[in-house]
């Protein structure tokens, strides 16, 4: 089964601790994606209907007045009234708690094309799910984000997950600050 | 200025896995959820509707010039993914085919005209027929049919377009 590590196909994750949301407002979706996420084990899924209310129920697990059950990964669809997808997440990787920067985002989208691909990783999304989802992807996706956490980069214009896969060569200047005093370790909590 | 371009690296950090462990997520659970999606009964009818009368809408307003070349792609394109993007949900896979013809073609034109509105309102009639005659899957030979025509009507246009501007 290609939905988690090879190594340890035998234990199971305990997801009944994972707090998730999942915005979406095709009420079909949502509630296909709270179904399965829920046989797969996450304990608490939280469901906003638009941009709007995913940025309300944000705000209120993982801001200043946060609960003690704050949310660990949001499932955000793109296109959806009151605030879409790229607007969220722009909220998102902009708001000084830790706690909602940092947050790992997967953007759920009906288009294929890679300019879509390229939009949700350049606005600080940490992967994409492409519509229509099966079982397997949702899997694939979720497990990949937790056992796969990148690095963070803030840049000039860009603040999200660090959008290289893989190191390549570069015998240019160095720009990217690595030293101890710069390197903070995200998440309050 | 230096300070302008420094880049900040932050650390990731394993607080998921050190929260809900590690491991894999069972077999049997991602089968039954799958099933869940292949045999779901709910009627894509009514959801379609929602889709085409934005798409009926985007012609209307095409005809009516309210809609430039963008307007008319954004406008057809947002409907037109989200009925082949869950459409694909119940079964409706020729949607997908057709939608993919649909958008390959609207990127492929530069400017509005009257032809193209009318494969674009062809289009909408086409998926609105398959919805309301519950056309599953590749449709057959009226599948093939309904494609063929629709990339006979886009490669029309093109040859017209490439004769009058070699003209």
């Amino acid at each position: 089964m290609s939905t988690g590590n090879n190594n340890r196909q035998k234990k199971s994750y305990s997801l009944h601790q994972f707090t998730i949301l999942i915005a979406e407002d095709f009420p079909f979706m949502a509630d296909l994606l709270s179904s399965m996420l829920r046989e797969f084990g996450v304990g608490r899924i939280i469901v906003a209907e638009n941009g709007r209310d995913a940025i309300s129920r944000l705000r209120s697990s993982n801001g200043d007045s946060g609960s003690r059950e704050p949310i660990d990964l949001a499932l955000i669809d793109w296109l959806m009234p009151k605030q879409n997808g790229m607007e969220v997440i722009s909220w998102i990787r902009s708001h000084k708690r830790d706690s909602l920067r940092f947050l790992p985002t997967i953007l759920i989208s009906a288009y294929t094309s890679e300019a879509v691909v390229e939009a949700g990783r350049d606005n600080g999304f940490n992967e994409v799910l492409v519509k229509p989802v099966s079982a397997e992807k949702l899997a694939q996706r979720i497990l990949y984000v937790i056992d796969n956490p990148r690095p963070f980069v803030k840049a000039p214009n860009f603040f999200g997950p660090d959008r290289r896969r893989k190191d390549l060569d570069y015998s240019g200047e160095e720009r990217r600050v690595t030293q101890s005093e710069h390197i903070k370790v995200n998440h309050e909590r | 200025m230096q300070g302008e371009t420094r880049v900040n690296i932050y650390k990731a950090t394993k607080i998921l896995q050190a929260k809900v462990g590690s491991g894999a997520v069972e077999k049997e659970k991602v089968e039954v959820c799958q099933k869940q999606i292949d045999e779901n009964q709910t009627d894509f009818g009514p959801m379609a509707k929602e889709f085409l009368d934005e798409l009926t809408r985007a012609v209307t307003f095409a005809r009516a010039g309210k809609e430039d070349l963008q307007s008319l792609r954004q406008h057809v394109t947002q409907p037109v993914m989200q009925l082949k993007a869950n459409g694909a949900m119940f079964g409706y896979t020729l949607i997908g085919d057709l939608a993919n013809i649909m958008l390959n073609f609207l990127e492929t034109v530069s400017r509005i005209d009257d032809d193209i509105i009318a494969i674009v309102e062809a289009h909408q009639k086409t998926l609105a027929a398959i919805v309301n005659n519950q056309m599953k899957g590749d449709g057959g030979a009226t599948g093939k049919m309904m494609k063929d025509e629709l990339v006979g009507a886009c490669k029309r246009y093109m040859e017209k377009r490439h004769a009058k501007g070699n003209s």
